[in-house]
């Protein structure tokens, strides 16, 4: 894995970053409900998600960052569904995103712990996997503040016709 | 306990889209989507609106609130009037 000091600069960089966009979105004039739901809770994961590396052992490590992703993909579906909130485009594509980074992770494990017992033989593996995984991270953190000014397809736009 | 993820994977997908297809037809998002696209028409041309528009306007708003929805086919119905998908 990366440096120890140098991943506890990226999760601060993240967390600081997660929070101005979650500040900011409350500014953006085309915010929605379904925006302001996901952004609250990746805010949520990043936070408990830096206890959670501590907690899990080599065994359970990667297999935890999953959980904690695609948690974040459950409970935003929960929170729609209950409060009978529309899905946005944006949110949709967050979506992905997350399933996308659940899966380099539980890939990653499948190599780490079922063929190996340390990470020096992937250790470029994992490298490619953290980079893979930080900017999905940074992809997600830009489409918090600008995907929701993107225009897409009007879903009625017949109607006028 | 890596099964069990891999499982949630494929169950919270199959989840995301069963949602998705019932947000297409259930009343409650539909209507709230006409009466925004409403206002979006309206917002176009104002004097229409002022001219044409006012009485109208009530009445539509209290029958989307009222009206029986129901789609079959690709085809919504509301009410007397048809919509095709």
């Amino acid at each position: 894995m990366i440096d120890l000091e140098l991943s506890h600069f990226i999760a601060k960089f993240y967390l600081l970053a997660y929070f101005v966009v979650f500040i900011f979105s409350f500014v953006n004039r085309d915010n929605n409900k379904s925006n302001l739901i996901i952004v609250g809770l990746a805010l949520c994961r990043c936070i408990f998600g830096q206890s959670s590396k501590m907690l899990f052992d080599f065994y359970t490590y990667y297999l935890g960052a999953a959980f904690g992703c695609l948690l974040c993909i459950v409970l935003s579906l929960l929170a729609h569904l209950f409060f009978k909130i529309k899905h946005e485009k944006s949110t949709l594509f967050i979506y992905g995103l997350y399933f996308l980074i659940a899966i380099s992770f539980l890939v990653i494990h499948r190599v780490r712990v079922v063929i190996y017992d340390t990470d020096e033989p992937i250790m470029w593996l994992i490298n490619i996997q953290s980079v893979f995984t930080l900017t999905l991270y940074f992809l997600s953190i830009c489409v918090f503040a600008y995907g929701t000014r993107i225009r897409w397809n009007l879903y009625f736009g017949r109607l006028s016709s | 306990m890596e099964f069990i993820l891999w499982a949630v994977i494929f169950i919270v997908f199959f989840a995301v889209f069963k949602a998705l297809s019932f947000e297409k037809v259930n009343k409650v998002y539909y209507e709230k989507e006409l009466i925004k696209r409403y206002f979006e028409i309206k917002n176009i041309n104002s004097d229409y609106r002022v001219k044409h528009l006012k009485e109208w306007e009530v009445q539509a708003k209290s029958t989307v609130e009222n009206i029986e929805t129901s789609t079959e086919n690709n085809v919504i119905y509301l009410g007397s009037s048809r919509l095709t998908k």
